[in-house]
Parts: structure tokens; sequence; C-alpha cells
């Protein structure tokens, strides 16, 4: 508009523009001529000339060829002047010339070469991800597990998945140890959370992605310096010593442990100055609360007294409360505190979706309070069943099932089903063996007391003997055996005094 | 700004971004579309594309996005299924050929989708005109894919979404590799 308008007037700036203006017009025009001049003299464009692929030269038009010369839609869509199709595919859109350049249309050969570097990489990749498959799947097996609170499986798919690795490759999988110290830590298998920690160095624990498995460190680290230390303090005191005991742990409530080079001391010791190298703990209260149950228990206190200790041992390490919750349910069972102990169930199964430890519970209830012991009989064998029928890797029923088996002979007893009842206590002792290696004094003394109780007097002996031929390591029957052997006591009052629930 | 950030992104993921223009000039071969420039190391938009003509036709228009999208999804997948389960789920943090596996499946990942004009042109060729709705109902949800995968690529973003898509590897494998393996056994 501006331009315009300059150059509507006669100043002698316009007078310039409209001089080039003239000149590019004469040049253009001179242009146009010679190319046109050039093209009549050219044979190609003498439309008479031309001849079209596809049409018949003598009847063809001129029209018709000058419609085929420009007919981009029928003409290859490469050269635009060669009609489209090929031997090979008539319906191609490209004329034979420009269909054999484009196939052979060159390829960068930094593509070419970053194809077969990556494919290389791939291939091993793909081989190396198929020999880990064992792993990844028994892995994400046990993490489902894990979501689904069902410790058993997942410590069984944790293992099974490190059985997979060749040994001298395992301690590169840190994660698989990882959660392995994090399912064995809930399920209490402490074999496993032991041999996973021998994968890790101190500096591991400073990774990110490794925090669940330094706060079970931590843990673990506080009880072992706790427990150590309680130990040193009360080496000094016989077991009888109560009121000493007590008040020795009571000293200790609150105060610090160093650890040096694996090594604990705490503020008592007068002649150590800690010099702020060292890892600082404070005592664990649940610890001290546990030392005193246990002393309080040694010394025949009260039952109030022992239930008080354990009450304030819990709420303090999630490892404390996993294990000791149900020995508070079984001594509250004991003191017929029964609204108590149920109130304590729903934490003992939300501790681990596969324990036995609410069946257990359970059935004392039924056995003490309810005198069901037909319906605890069943509690006891859903419990055993359920723990067979866990992924395979471990056999749990030998492990752990030693406790539940010892309640269904109980009460199998006062059902009056002693046939069943020996049967129950020798399957007892057959878990306890393979579980511990040992059978304990109270399964072996159940085990003889049925004997007597259904005549067989051939395994009562067989017992006997085992005792004597042991020796001064052989451990006499109890109070219970003789006394029912002599007729003192019955199956009920032994039943019912609860010195056989195994925990 | 953004086309910096989009160039530095394409050099640091320069294997991706070679192999999507391969794989883009091998669609343009396939379907006989013309290409102009088949350098794939451009410092510029055209860094893992190459230069074809405008395509006219419906399936061309879609190859020329779809194979090179489908190959490096692929692929990457692939790279990453050893990459992200060995490094994030095994934690095996000194295994060389697993990260050379995760980086070369980040770099894929990163490289997916086609240039914005190839997905108008796909608009175009698909949408633009009258003709049967089924060809558009399916290739609708691909140029929703596209389009969107293009606009995020030329932020340079598309880095971050295949970092995010990696750590989500072995979970994506945890769905169905553990079943396949217990038929399998």
């Amino acid at each position: 508009m501006s331009d315009k308008k300059k150059l509507d007037g006669n100043t002698p700036e316009n007078e310039n523009y409209r001089d080039e203006m003239d000149e590019l017009v004469r040049i253009f025009k001179e242009e146009l001529s010679k190319a046109q001049e050039e093209a009549e003299e050219s044979d190609d464009f003498d439309v008479d000339n031309i001849e079209v692929e596809g049409y018949d030269p003598k009847t063809v038009s001129l029209d018709e060829k000058r419609r085929a010369i420009v007919d981009f839609d029928n003409n290859c869509e490469c050269c635009g002047e060669r009609p489209r199709g090929t031997k090979k595919n008539p319906d191609s859109i490209f004329c034979e010339e420009c269909e054999a350049i484009l196939e052979k249309y060159p390829y960068d050969w930094k593509g070419l070469v970053s194809v077969v570097v990556i494919l290389a990489v791939l291939i091993f990749g793909v081989i190396k991800f198929a020999i880990d498959t064992p792993v990844f799947s028994y892995m994400k097996s046990g993490d489902k597990n894990l979501k689904e609170n069902k410790l058993y499986s997942a410590v069984s798919n944790y293992d099974m998945a490190e059985d997979c690795i060749e040994e001298e490759l395992r301690e590169n999988y840190k994660k698989l140890y990882a959660k392995q110290i994090v399912a064995g830590y809930k399920a209490n298998n402490m074999d496993m959370v032991t041999n996973a920690f021998s994968y890790f160095g101190n500096s591991d624990f400073l990774l990110f992605m490794l925090k669940d498995v330094s706060e079970i460190d931590e843990e673990m680290s506080l009880m072992q310096a706790t427990t150590t230390m309680i130990q040193q303090h009360l080496e000094e005191y016989d077991v009888t010593e109560y009121d000493k005991i007590i008040a020795e742990l009571d000293s200790l409530s609150g105060k610090r442990i160093y650890e040096s080079n694996g090594y604990y001391l705490d503020e008592t010791n007068v002649e150590f100055t800690p010099s702020g190298a060292e890892k600082g703990y404070i005592y664990d209260e649940s610890w001290l609360n546990i030392y005193k149950y246990a002393a309080a228990q040694s010394n025949g206190k009260d039952e109030s007294v022992t239930i008080e200790y354990l009450e304030k041992a819990l709420g303090y390490t999630e490892y404390v409360d996993r294990v000791w919750t149900t020995v508070l349910a079984s001594a509250y069972i004991g003191t017929e505190q029964y609204d108590k102990a149920e109130a304590l169930l729903k934490n003992i199964k939300n501790s681990n979706d596969e324990g036995i430890d609410d069946n257990l519970i359970l059935s004392m209830i039924y056995r003490y309070r309810d005198k069901n012991y037909q319906r605890a009989v069943d509690i006891c064998v859903n419990g055993l069943n359920g723990l067979s029928r866990l992924e395979d890797g471990y056999d749990l029923v030998a492990q752990i099932g030693y406790t539940l088996s010892m309640q269904k002979t109980l009460n199998l007893i006062m059902l009056g089903k002693y046939t069943d009842a020996y049967e129950s206590a020798e399957e007892c002792c057959t878990y306890q063996m393979d579980s511990l290696e040992t059978v304990n004094s109270q399964s072996r003394d159940m085990l003889a007391i049925l004997a007597l109780a259904t005549k067989n007097t051939e395994a009562y002996d067989e017992l006997k003997k085992e005792i004597e031929d042991s020796g001064e390591y052989g451990i006499p029957f109890s109070q219970d055996v003789t006394d029912y052997k002599a007729g003192k006591i019955t199956l009920e009052e032994i039943v019912m005094s609860g010195r056989y629930d195994l925990l | 700004m953004m086309r910096t950030v989009y160039i530095i992104v394409k050099f640091l993921t320069l294997p991706g971004a070679i192999l999507h223009a391969f794989f883009e000039h091998m669609s343009c071969r396939w379907t006989k579309v013309i290409v102009d420039d088949a350098r794939v190391v451009q410092a510029n938009e055209m860094l893992s594309h190459v230069d074809h003509e405008l395509i006219k036709r419906k399936s061309a228009s879609f190859d020329v996005c779809f194979i090179p999208f489908f190959f490096n999804l692929a692929l990457g997948f692939l790279l990453l299924m050893n990459g992200a389960t060995t490094v994030y789920y095994f934690g095996k943090y000194n295994d060389g050929l697993a990260w050379i596996c995760l980086y070369l499946g980040i770099s894929l990942c990163t490289n997916l989708f086609p240039q914005i004009e190839d997905v108008m042109m796909l608009k175009e060729n698909f949408f633009a005109n009258n003709d049967k709705k089924i060809s558009k109902i399916l290739v609708a949800p691909f140029y929703a894919i596209f389009f969107v995968g293009a606009k995020i690529e030329s932020l340079g973003i598309t880095l971050l979404t295949s970092i995010i898509f990696s750590f989500a590897v072995p979970t994506i494998l945890g769905l169905f590799i553990p079943t396949l393996y217990n038929l399998m056994k």
C-alpha cells in the first residue's frame, strides 16, 4: 500500500523504481521469446512427432496426445512422462524405469550398521532373559504372594528363584536377596534372612532401592545389640534372683548402646567414652520386657505379672509384635481372658495370611471356653490342610505343623478317640523330628500317656527304653506320665492343664 | 528452545533415532514412496526421519507412520525385557550388557512417532473424504496415538515417557511370563 503511494508520485526515487520494473519486464519478455523459439526448434515439442506409449500413433488425435502428456493420473507418479504399470505389477503407479530406480534407492550406511549392532545386542539380551526366565517367574510369584500376605509361599518362591541361579552368580541378584530378607523377616524365617544378608555389604544399604532391607537391618541390629548387652548384664545373676534381675533391666531402660568393631558397650561402662564414630542404639524396650517376662516365668510369678510384661513388650518392634502376640494370646487363654485373646486373633492373622497361629489360638479357645472339641479338631485339620496345599518348595506341615498336631491330639483325647489321638501324637513327634531334629519332652510324654491310654505297653516300654539308653542325657518322664500310670490323674486333667499346648 | 531440546534428545537417543529413520526409509521403499533425502543423521528436525514426497495413498501414509512405530516399539520392548528386568528388578548393577540393552531400549522407545506432517497426511488421506467408515474407525486410534506422540516427541518429552515405560516393563512382563513359564514347566 505504501509502495503504491510512493510510485504514484513523480519523485526521483519513484522514477528509479519504474525504470527497474521496466527493465525486469523487458528481460522477462526476452527470455520468454527465446525459450519459445528454442522449443519450436526442438523436435520434442512437435506434438505430431511425439510417440506416446500405450496409444496408436496412426489413430491418436492431437487432443489425446496432449492429454496423455499431461495426464498425471495415469502417468508414472515419479517421472510423470511414461504411463504407469510394470510387467511385474500392471497396477503399479510407477513406470518400469522409475520403479527399478526407486527399488534400489540406497539406505544410509549408518542405518544399516545400527540395525546390525542393535539386532546383535537384542539377540544376546533375549537369550540372557530366557536364561533368567525361571528366576523372574519365581520372583514375580513371590511378589504376588507377598502382596497377598501369603508369606510362606513368598518365602518358598524366593527360595526356588535362588535355586535357579548358578552359585557363583548369586551375589549379583541384589534385589532377589532384598526380597528374601523382607519375606523371610515377616515370615520369621531367620535362616533365609541371615543367608540373604551375607550377600550385602554395608555400602549397599545406602542405595535408596534397598530402603526396606536397610530398615530391617536397623531393627535386627537394634535387637542384637539389646539382647547381647542384656545377656552381658544378667550374666552375674542367678536365675532365681528375680528382684535383682528386674532392677537391673529397669536400670537399662533408655540407656544408649554403642557398637564398635562388632563389640557392644553401653553408658554403664564408665571407661568407655564414645568418639562419635561408633554406631549408637537405645535399649529396645520390647526385649527388656521379654527378659522380664522370662524371669517372671522362670520364678513362677503370677500370670498377671507375666501378662503385664508381655503387654509392655508389644508395640516397639515389628518382629517382637509378630512373634509374641501369639504367646500373649495364649497367656490370656490361660487366665480365661478369652475376649482379649479373640481380639488379638485379627493381628495374628494379619501378620501372615498363611500362618497357623490363629488356628492354634482359635482351637484353644474352642477347647477351653466352649468345650467344643470337634470344632477345635476341625480347625486344626483345616490349618494342617492349608499348610499342605501351599506351593511346593517347603514341607511346611513338617516345619511348623507340630503345634497344630498337638492341639488336634489334645482335642481328640477330649472326644475320647484315644487311638486317633495316639496316631496324631505320633505324627506330632515325626513333624518335630523333621523340623527340630529332636522330639521335645512334652510331645514324648504325651505319646507315652496315650500309649498307656490305648494299652499299647510295647510302645510305652520302647519310649522308656530310649530314656534309659540315653543315660545321663535322657530326660525322664514327667510327673504327669507317672501319675497317670499310677491312676492319680485323669487324661482330661492333663489336657486341660495347658502344659501340652505347644507354641 | 523446544527445537534445541528436541535435537538434544534425538542425539542422546541416537541409535533409536537412526533406527527410526531406517525403518521409515524401509517403509517408504515398501510402499514405493519417493524418498528425497535418506540421510539419517542431521542436526535438524529431520533427525530420525527421512525426507519423502507427499503421500496420496491411504495405505502408504498409514504404513509410513505405523511400520517405524511398530518396529521401534517391538525391538525397544525386547531390549528392555533384558535391560529393565536385570537392572531394575534383579538389581544386577554390574551387568554391562543389561545397561546397553536398557539404553538402547529407552532410545528406541524415545523415537517411536512419525513427523507431525506425516500424521497430518494420514488424517488428510483417511478423514478428508466421504469414504467407507470402517477404515476411519480402524485408523482413528492409531491417528490419535500418532498425533499425540508426534506432538510430545517434538517437545522432547518422549525421553521421559520411555524411561517411565522402562520401569513398567518388569511389571508388564510379570503379567504373563510366570503363567507361561508354569504352563511350560
